[in-house]
């Protein structure tokens, strides 16, 4: 039996197999024909599945996009599932994904009992992050890997066009780009804490989305939250791997 | 013909023949959806062939403005409310951009020179919220424009005296523009014929929340459009549904799936052609059991309740009614939180989808204390935030199919 999960975000698509709590998974920016990138990363990635039984279940901004699907699934249900794979004290799961930020918040049971999605601006979210790179003449892996001690610059806006326009005007005015970068995790750090606060913070926490491989976010987060955080090994396919969960308990 | 009215009809159009495709052959609903398609065509003809009989047409907002009054005074009410996008960007030409929708599109419509524009006569608007305030002081730029003034501490005897001066008021002013007095009798057949109307609505409200066939959308759109139609006959038509729906529940096959989210729709009224909401709650599989839009039960649920039909009896009694309807520009309004947990429990709602449109203050501070309360039974809420546009309906829909995620796995659980 295989649980195959199809992440459909909206900067990439994640593509998670399970079989007998053993993971594979492939990762692809998100393109124009999703559903035959997805169909080309399971036939290349995941190896051969003749004569299994195979539940594939989608979720994502583009979930309805994948027609094989058995099922589609919101990505805030797959995220519970995933979150609680990666580690089963979860109570607070926290998103980072390309262009939104989700908190979901569960009970003892591990049952999900509320959740906030980020508004429809995506600031403080991966596309952000990797435009203000653009905007700074470096990548996204770059800065992610960037051993930072500068000051954090106080950046204000909330929105990406006005933060663009705020980060030229530091960059005019001489300020040293390690400070600019921190500023921005900052900015991230704050809108996400903003949305823990509001929802409750309950320990466990899990960071998990592509974000979340940004060091200088996670540390940023944790502390304004004041707890540890837990980062799984690939942050970004947890939600896939819900689904792919979802998957296999259809199955039975 | 490139206007605003056949453009609004045309949106109206595809949203109403959407609900009409999945009608389960409740017949009565036929009269709703065609009255809504003419609402900017055929109903606004006919309001203007009764003003060339010499007929004064009254525009209102709100549920503050009593239609008892208006009708008693041989002048034909019409609600100016108003739900479509394409006029707030004409509105915006002159107003601020992050305001009321409603208020927005409503004066859209009288800037691009719509025919309902030119059908009113005059206009009354309540004091509610700011926004209703503002459109007040917009509308009186363009036609003869009433203010009624509303108390908002509703609760002291300083505001209800008030408000009875206020509608005295009223009484007196309507008299003088249709120079003609409002008698007894009149005001008494106009308070029946309201009353009627109101009788109707908790008929629906009642159908909608037993295991019918899933007629919910259709029953908000027909109980939305009581505030357009003309009294009498909307209470015909809404009555022959009701006949229909009660037959039907005799003999048809109930919904019979119980994982199927009962929701209750309340916050800021939801206005046709902006069937946004609705539209993705019903594609996401959730069921309308209920609302407590003020475009919709809301404005209707209790009736006018006269004791010895004297004038001045009958003015109280409105006036007593009108303090009832829990408008969230009241404070306190716990008589809405009240409401909304008797639904909760009545129609056994498994969540309430709290909507709240751009710029609307009240609902938005009242969905605070709506969440609080619901959270106290256990009965979970999600506040949609949103405008007139459509560009925000993906998003919509991930946060409604989520929500509707969470109800099953919690009713799976029960099970």
């Amino acid at each position: 039996m295989i649980g195959i999960g199809v992440d459909v975000g909206s900067c990439s698509v994640k593509v998670v197999a399970l079989k007998d709590n053993v993971l594979k998974f492939a990762v692809a920016k998100t393109g124009v024909s999703i559903e035959d990138k997805a169909r080309g990363m399971i036939d290349e990635h995941l190896g051969t599945m003749k004569n299994e039984e195979v539940a594939l279940v989608s979720t994502g901004q583009g979930r309805h996009s994948i027609r094989v699907a058995n099922r589609a699934v919101t990505e805030i249900s797959a995220l519970v599932m995933g979150a609680r794979w990666f580690l089963p004290s979860t109570r607070t799961a926290i998103d980072i994904g390309g262009q939104g930020i989700r908190v979901v918040s569960l009970n003892e049971e591990g049952e999900m009992v509320n959740f906030l999605i980020s508004d429809r601006c995506s600031s403080g979210t991966g596309c952000f992050l990797e435009l203000m790179a653009d905007v700074l003449g470096t990548s996204m892996e770059k800065i992610s890997n960037m051993q930072l001690s500068a000051k954090p610059m106080c950046l204000n806006a909330t929105c990406t066009v006005f933060s663009e326009t705020e980060v030229v005007s530091l960059i005019a005015r001489g300020v040293e780009k390690e400070g600019i970068i921190e500023g921005l995790y900052l900015t991230v750090a704050n809108k996400t804490a903003q949305m823990v606060k509001q929802i409750g913070l309950k320990n466990d926490v899990m960071l998990c989305g592509g974000v979340a491989k940004i060091k200088g976010v996670k540390d940023a987060l944790a502390k304004l939250l004041g707890v540890k955080l837990f980062v799984p090994d690939n942050p970004q396919i947890v939600i896939g791997v819900g689904a792919a969960l979802i998957a296999l308990k259809s199955i039975g | 013909m490139d206007d605003v009215d056949s453009t609004v009809s045309e949106v109206i159009r595809e949203e109403v023949d959407r609900l009409a495709k999945a009608n389960v052959n409740v017949h009565s609903m036929n009269y709703f959806y065609d009255f809504a398609k003419g609402l900017f065509s055929k109903r606004l003809d006919e309001l203007h062939r009764s003003k060339e009989k010499g007929v004064k047409v009254i525009g209102s907002f709100c549920n503050l403005v009593p239609e008892e009054l208006i009708l008693a005074a041989g002048a034909m009410p019409i609600r100016l409310c108003t739900g479509f996008y394409g006029t707030t960007l004409t509105a915006e030409e002159v107003m601020p951009r992050l305001f009321c929708p409603l208020v927005k599109s409503s004066i859209g419509f009288f800037l691009g020179q719509s025919k309902l524009f030119r059908v009113v006569d005059t206009i009354i608007v309540p004091t509610t919220c700011d926004c209703k305030k503002r459109l007040g002081e917009v509308f009186a730029e363009m036609k003869p424009t009433w203010i009624l003034e509303v108390p908002h501490n509703t609760e002291t005897p300083q505001a209800r005296d008030l408000w009875l001066e206020e509608l005295k008021l009223l009484k007196e002013h309507l008299e003088q523009f249709m120079k003609n007095r409002i008698g007894e009798k009149k005001l008494r057949e106009a308070i029946e014929l309201c009353n009627r109307k109101r009788t109707v609505v908790r008929r629906l409200h009642a159908l909608r929340g037993a295991s019918l066939p899933n007629v919910s959308g259709d029953i908000l759109l027909a109980i939305h459009m009581l505030y357009y139609d003309d009294a009498k006959r909307g209470c015909e038509r809404a009555e022959a549904l009701c006949d229909e729906l009660e037959k039907r529940k005799k003999v048809d096959q109930v919904l019979d799936d119980d994982l199927l989210p009962r929701i209750l729709l309340a916050g800021s009224p939801i206005i046709m052609p902006n069937w946004k909401l609705p539209r993705i709650i019903e594609d996401a599989g959730g069921v309308v059991v209920c609302d407590d839009l003020c475009s919709g039960t809301k404005g209707f649920y209790d009736p006018v309740q006269a004791q010895d039909w004297t004038m001045n009896d009958m003015i109280i009694a409105i006036a007593e009614r009108s303090l009832t309807i829990n408008c969230p520009s009241f404070t306190p309004n716990v008589g809405e939180i009240n409401r909304i947990l008797r639904f909760v429990e009545d129609s056994q709602i498994d969540g309430v989808v709290y909507h709240v449109l751009q710029g609307c203050h009240p609902y938005s501070f009242e969905a605070r204390a709506v969440e609080t309360a619901l959270k106290r039974r256990n009965i979970p809420m999600i506040k949609i935030d949103t405008d007139y546009s459509r560009e925000d309906v993906e998003q919509i829909r991930m946060r409604i199919e989520a929500f509707f995620e969470m109800i099953v796995a919690r009713k799976e659980i029960k099970k």
